[in-house]
């Protein structure tokens, strides 16, 4: 095996192939997980991997480690419990956005207000995918879905303003730019307080093809021309991406 | 002189779903979707894209050493 693929010891290969569709972000950002934990060296048994319901609530089941997939939106109380009962364990929250920010969002407030010391790695694929298309909390403004045939009426959550309220830890990133999203996802998993990686990926099925992508590449390459990196700021504007300077206050 | 190359692409066809995000990045044009199924040729310069950027795990690029010989004289 090439030192490429030398991450594939933290996945259970026979749960493999992923159930996703043709094209679906969740596989780089489960793959750029795994890259992170290999980079940082993890032991299997320290890790503790914790998801939700969705599309990407699935994504647990293939680590090779410790991992609960629970019920829908309570992916962070779990993971706070788990890290209350034994501080030694790195938890790890991977789940979508709807499980995150829409029926979890009251979890979320809490959990940044008493900074317990998790990972949170949000894939944000704007849509709630697995049902079919509905609109979710981080559809954009005039966006088709099944649900808004006109156009979404609503302003996003700004998830941002959320996670710095409380100064915690976040960053965001998308599926084009791997190498920055493992960056964050390293930063992430040092940080000592509570962190958020906001990912931005693709959901090709059921919200590109609606909102006129043709193919998956398409939607990266969008994600390579509307995305500027920057890492030295405080707080993100609309079209950047990047990892915000954390102060400990 | 034809172009050596430089890596070979180890396709796992059980994992690969043809969404056809490796062909559009790869820059020698060296895969390729042939009547459902992917299928790669000898351009490959190793420089690990489509590796990068599959998101089903299904493609490992395995590189090959040449070794540089000198001709005598």
């Amino acid at each position: 095996m090439e030192d490429t693929m030398r991450f594939k010891r933290f996945l259970k290969e026979e749960n493999l192939p992923t159930p996703w569709c043709p094209g679906c972000g969740n596989g780089q950002i489960l793959k750029s997980a795994c890259q992170a934990f290999e980079e940082l060296n993890f032991d299997k048994r320290q890790v503790v991997i914790v998801s939700g319901i969705g599309c990407a609530g699935r994504s647990a089941g293939f680590f090779d480690m410790d991992s609960v997939h629970t019920a829908h939106g309570r992916a962070i109380p779990v993971a706070e419990g788990i890290k209350t009962a034994n501080e030694n364990l790195k938890v790890v929250v991977l789940s979508g956005d709807g499980d995150l920010l829409g029926i979890g969002g009251n979890h979320l407030l809490h959990a940044t207000r008493r900074n317990t010391p998790i990972s949170i790695i949000c894939y944000s694929n704007e849509i709630y995918g697995m049902t079919g298309g509905q609109v979710s909390p981080t559809t954009r403004l005039n966006t088709k879905t099944v649900t808004t045939p006109e156009g979404n009426k609503d302003c996003p959550v700004n998830v941002q303003a959320i996670i710095k309220a409380h100064n915690c830890f976040y960053a965001r990133s998308t599926t084009f730019h791997l190498a920055h999203l493992k960056k964050s996802i390293i930063e992430a998993l040092r940080h000592p307080g509570l962190s958020f990686v906001d990912v931005i990926c693709q959901c090709i099925v059921n919200n590109g093809r609606r909102v006129g992508f043709k193919d998956a590449f398409e939607m990266l390459m969008y994600y390579k021309n509307n995305y500027k990196i920057n890492d030295n700021t405080e707080l993100l504007k609309e079209n950047e991406i990047g990892i915000t300077r954390w102060t400990s206050a | 002189m034809a172009r050596q190359r430089k890596g070979e692409v180890a396709i796992n066809h059980n994992y690969c779903k043809r969404c056809n995000i490796c062909p559009q990045f790869c820059p020698t044009k060296n895969l390729e979707i042939v009547g459902g199924k992917l299928v790669s040729y000898d351009r490959c310069i190793a420089c690990f894209a489509c590796e990068r950027y599959c998101p089903d795990l299904a493609i490992e690029v395995v590189k090959i050493y040449h070794v540089e010989t000198t001709p005598a004289g």
